[in-house]
C-alpha cells in the first residue's frame, strides 16, 4: 500500500482528530524525506494495534523508534515494516516539551518495549502504560536526558569526575 | 513433593562473565537450575555515540561507527556511508562499489567466525574455535593491507573508499577464498554435526517465526527462524543485485525450527555464500578509475531533511536515521542507529523463563551480540 492509502485507511478508522496528516518531500517542505504520517501522540497505542492486526496493513515489525528534539517539541519517529505485505511506513508523534507523553506501542510489538525505554532514557518522553518503564542504557539515578539539545553535562556523578574542569560549561 | 515451596535465588551473571561477549549483566532469578526470570542490564559500554555525532561532521563520524560493532567495522562504515550518500544523492564509482562488497563480505566472514567459534567455545568445544581463528587472521591480514588497520578500518568513506588496492591484493583475496572452503567443511565435521554439540544446541532457545518478527530479529537470527529475508536480496543496495547467491534459512533439521542450532547453521552457510559473492566480485572488478572521485570535499550541499537507510550487517539490519538541517550546519541534527544486536537481545527476557541456567549461555551465544553495538 502507498502512504496515502495507509493514511486514508487510518483516517477512516480513527478520524481526523487522531490521524493528523500525511507528508512526502513536497508537503513537508524539505529536500528529502521518506513519506510519513503524523499521529496524535496519545492515540499511538490503538493506532499501532490496528496497524499490526489489520490484514491489509499487517505491519508486523517495528524497525526503529527514534526520538528527535525539535526545540519546542519532542518527537518520536516510528519506522515500521511488514514482512507479509513488503511495505513500510514512517509514523511521527509530536508531544510538548513540558509534559511529554506518548501512548506506548510495547503491548503491540515486543521490540517496542526496549526501543521506547531507550527513547525515554535519552529524551525523557513518557510512554503511557508501558509495562516496564525504566531507563535502559544509563543508570537509574542519572539526571537529565542527554540527547535533548539543552542538556548540560554534569561535572560530577556519584563523586566521580565525569567532565574535566576545563571542558565544563563549554558545550 | 510438588507442594513444597522453594525460594527463588537471585544470581548475577556478569558483567565480567566470559560468555556474555562483552560487559552485560544478567540478573537471574532461579529455582534450582531452572531460570524463572532474566533481566538484562545494559549500558556498561555506552559511549554516547549519538550525542557525539551531533558535534562532528559527516566524514568524522565514520571512525566512530567502527567502534560500535567492532567485529564488523566495514559493514558499519558502509551502513553510515549509505545513509549520507542517499541524503546527498551521491553516485559511488563502480570500482568503489566492488571494493566495498569485497571488504564487507570478508568482514562478514570474520564476524561469523567469531560468532560460531565462540559459540562452540561457550559450549565447550575448543578446537573449532582455534581452527576458525586461523582463517580470521588471514582475513585481518588482507583487510590490514587494504586499509591499514586490523579491526577498526575507517575504510569506507562517504562517496568512496579510503585507499586503493593492487591486483596482487585481489590475487591474495582469491587465494583466501580457496583456503577457506576446506576449513568450513572441516568445521562442519568437527562441530556442526558433532553429536554432543547438536544435543547441546538443538531444541534450545526456540524462537518461532512470529516471535522472531515481533522482537525485532533480523539477519541470521531471523533466517534461523525460517524466514527468508535478506536485505541484500529483498531490497538490494549497492551492486548486490549483480551477484548470484542463496539465502540460507533454518529448517529445524536437527531439532525444532528456530532453535540455537538453526541460528548457528545459518551463519556457517552464510559464510559460504559470502565466498561466492567475493569470487563473483573479483571477476567483475576493474582496477581503473579514481576512488576519490565522488568523495565530497565538504558538506555544504547537504540537503535539509531526513533519511532512514537499512543495510545488512553480519548481525542483521542496521538502520541509520539521519536528520539534517541543511547545508549551513555541517553536522547532523540527529543521528540514530538502529542496532540489530540491541533488538535481538530484547528477546532474552521473553524466552528465558523455564530454561536451564547453562542454556542461557547457549542462547546468548546463538544470537551473537556485540555489546559495543548494543550500548553504542
Amino acid at each position: 500500500m502507498t502512504p496515502e492509502e495507509i493514511f486514508n485507511k487510518l483516517k477512516d478508522k480513527f478520524g481526523e482528530s487522531k490521524i493528523l496528516s500525511v507528508h512526502n518531500n513536497e508537503s513537508a517542505e524539505v529536500d528529502i524525506c521518506d513519506p510519513f504520517i503524523n499521529i496524535e501522540p496519545l492515540a499511538m497505542t490503538e493506532v499501532a494495534k490496528f496497524l499490526k492486526n489489520d490484514s491489509e496493513l499487517a505491519f508486523d515489525q517495528c524497525c526503529c523508534i527514534s526520538g528527535v528534539d525539535l526545540g519546542d517539541d519532542l518527537q518520536a519517529v516510528y519506522h515500521l515494516y511488514s514482512f507479509n505485505q513488503k511495505h513500510k511506513i514512517c509514523l511521527k508523534a509530536t508531544t510538548n516539551r513540558e509534559n511529554p507523553a506518548i501512548g506506548t506501542t510495547a503491548l503491540t510489538w515486543g521490540i517496542s518495549g526496549w526501543l521506547e525505554r531507550e527513547t525515554y532514557d535519552m529524551f525523557g518522553i513518557i510512554f503511557k502504560n508501558h509495562p516496564d518503564h525504566r531507563r535502559i542504557l544509563l543508570e537509574e539515578d542519572w539526571e537529565g536526558y542527554p540527547l535533548r539539545k539543552d542538556y548540560e553535562f554534569p561535572r560530577y556523578w556519584r563523586g566521580m569526575e565525569v567532565t574535566p574542569e576545563e571542558d565544563y560549561g563549554t558545550d | 513433593m510438588e507442594q513444597i515451596k522453594t525460594d527463588l535465588m537471585t544470581i548475577n551473571m556478569g558483567p565480567q562473565h566470559p560468555s556474555t561477549h562483552g560487559v552485560l549483566r544478567l540478573e537471574l532469578k532461579t529455582d534450582g537450575e531452572i531460570v524463572d526470570s532474566c533481566r538484562p542490564y545494559l549500558g556498561y559500554l555506552h559511549r554516547c555515540f549519538e550525542k557525539h555525532c551531533e558535534s562532528l561532521d559527516y566524514l568524522k563520524i565514520v571512525p566512530f561507527t567502527d567502534r560500535m560493532d567492532y567485529l564488523a567495522a566495514m559493514n558499519n562504515n558502509w551502513a553510515f556511508a549509505l545513509a549520507v550518500e542517499k541524503m546527498m544523492g551521491i553516485e559511488v564509482p563502480e570500482k568503489c562499489e566492488y571494493l566495498r562488497v569485497i571488504v564487507s563480505e570478508l568482514n562478514r566472514i570474520a564476524s561469523h567466525i567469531i560468532a560460531f567459534g565462540t559459540f562452540g567455545l561457550d559450549i565447550g568445544a575448543f578446537t573449532p574455535f582455534l581452527l576458525a581463528f586461523n582463517q580470521r587472521e588471514l582475513i585481518f591480514d588482507l583487510l590490514e593491507e587494504a586499509s591499514g588497520a586490523r579491526m577498526l578500518y575507517n575504510y569506507i568513506w562517504v562517496g568512496g573508499v579510503a585507499r586503493d588496492v593492487t591486483s596482487e591484493w585481489l590475487k591474495k583475496v582469491k587465494g583466501f577464498c580457496e583456503s577457506y572452503k576446506p576449513v568450513i567443511n572441516e568445521i562442519d565435521d568437527l562441530l556442526s554435526y558433532n553429536k554432543i554439540f547438536v544435543s547441546r544446541a538443538a531444541n534450545v532457545g526456540i524462537v518461532p517465526k512470529d516471535l522472531a518478527i515481533d522482537y525485532g530479529f533480523t539477519g541470521p537470527n531471523l533466517r534461523g527462524s525460517g524466514i527468508e529475508f535478506d536485505l541484500r536480496k529483498d531490497e538490494p543496495y549497492s551492486i548486490y543485485d549483480k551477484f548470484d547467491f542463496d539465502v540460507p534459512i533454518g529448517s529445524g533439521e536437527e531439532g525444532t525450527l528456530g532453535d540455537c542450532w538453526d541460528r548457528y547453521m545459518c551463519r556457517i552457510r552464510e559464510t559460504r555464500e559470502s565466498i561466492k559473492i567475493i569470487e563473483q566480485a573479483l571477476e567483475g572488478i576493474s582496477l581503473e578509475g579514481d576512488i576519490y572521485e565522488a568523495v565530497p570535499k565538504n558538506f555544504n550541499k547537504m540537503p535539509k531533511g531526513e533519511v532512514y537507510v537499512r543495510s545488512e550487517t553480519p548481525r542483521g539490519e542496521m538502520g541509520i536515521y539521519i536528520v539534517s538541517e541543511g547545508g549551513k550546519a555541517p553536522t547532523p541534527y540527529r543521528c540514530k542507529v538502529r542496532s540489530p544486536a540491541f533488538c535481538a537481545l530484547s528477546i532474552l527476557e521473553k524466552i528465558a523463563k523455564g530454561v536451564m541456567i547453562s542454556d542461557i549461555i547457549v542462547i546468548l551465544g546463538s544470537i551473537d551480540i556485540v555489546l559495543g553495538e548494543v550500548d553504542r
